[in-house]
């Protein structure tokens, strides 16, 4: 598992409304974030995103900004199970990660 | 406990005077501004900072995470203006107006409720302007960025109530400030006859109401503008 998979399932499970505790592991990155029959509403999605974005910066010491314009502008939102997030996330590391070390 | 307060353009005018009020009453401040201001107490810090520019923007922040590990206040004070006739204000000025006036309160406030969401408390106080009600001629960009302000102020009370977070703004009439320095004197005096107490504001005026609304007590005010001078 990477450290952005923990990361993010980490916060997937402290957020009580999700109700993820009695989900295995296959179960959770199915679950549905957002859309029909989804367990986020809009305050509990700011709060995930703030928390992931804060916790990637503290513990990979790299910046991202999970709600973009990109995010917001995809056919498929980024947001619809907590597997898509974790792809996004992943690409944002990696994008950030390429961008500071061509500066350096 | 000591508040935890940012001022956007703290330099001088209006900013200046918050920043020591707020310093006078114990909190520990971080202004900005573009350019460069000395320290004036051990518990202010300066960040030189462009508000439209948001990487300057999150270096701050970041910044003041590391220092204070959160946030109580937040106020968007820094502004720019112009006066002219709408049919002489040139589309870059109109740009420039709404980025520094509008744009940077989005990034602030997004900010800032990164950092008040962890105490579950916070307030941020925008500005407004009487321009806004008084429709006021050869102001038309500037009232009109003032006027998404006061839109903004009222959406957010309601999309940050959830973090504890109060949003309100105070609307100055004119104040002896650099920003109404090119603004002739028969035009003030005829703006400060349309209010019902009749003088120029004062900085203490705008911190009385400023402070009002960052006061721990004010839990149950947000959404509001209140405008100065009698002003409705």
């Amino acid at each position: 598992m990477t450290q952005i998979q923990k990361i993010v399932l980490h916060e997937i499970r402290q957020d009580k409304n999700l109700k993820s505790a009695e989900l295995g592991e296959s179960e959770l990155l199915d679950l549905s974030l957002l859309g029909r029959g989804a367990a986020l509403d809009s305050i509990g999605l700011v709060n995930l995103i703030f928390a992931i974005e804060e916790r990637i910066r503290n513990e990979l010491g790299v910046l991202i900004e999970i709600a973009s314009e990109r995010a917001m502008s995809q056919t498929k939102s980024p947001f619809r199970t907590v597997r898509t997030l974790i792809d996004f996330v992943s690409q944002l590391v990696d994008e950030a990660k390429k961008v500071s070390s061509a500066k350096s | 406990m000591m508040q935890r307060v940012i001022i956007t353009g703290s330099s001088r005018g209006i900013g200046r005077h918050l920043a020591e009020v707020y310093i006078a009453r114990g909190a520990r401040v971080a202004g900005c501004s573009r350019s460069e201001v000395a320290s004036f107490h051990p518990n202010y810090r300066h960040y030189v900072a462009d508000v439209c520019d948001i990487r300057s923007i999150k270096q701050m922040f970041s910044a003041i995470e590391q220092e204070w590990d959160g946030l109580d206040v937040l106020i968007n004070n820094a502004g720019i203006a112009a006066m002219n006739h709408a049919m002489l204000t040139p589309p870059d000025v109109i740009e420039r107006i709404f980025r520094t006036n509008v744009f940077s309160i989005f990034s602030f406030c997004r900010e800032a409720t990164k950092l008040m969401r962890r105490g579950r408390f916070g307030r941020i106080v925008n500005f407004s302007t009487v321009a806004v009600p008084f429709n006021l001629e050869g102001e038309s960009a500037y009232a009109a960025s003032k006027a998404a302000v006061e839109s903004l102020t009222r959406t957010l009370a309601r999309e940050l109530a959830p973090f504890g977070i109060t949003v309100n703004a105070v609307g100055p009439t004119p104040v002896e400030t650099d920003l109404i320095s090119n603004v002739p004197r028969d035009k003030l005096e005829a703006l400060i006859n349309r209010q019902a107490i009749k003088r120029m504001g004062t900085v203490e005026d705008i911190s009385n109401v400023v402070t009002f609304f960052t006061d721990p007590s004010s839990h149950f005010v947000t959404g509001q503008i209140i405008y100065l001078g009698g002003v409705s």
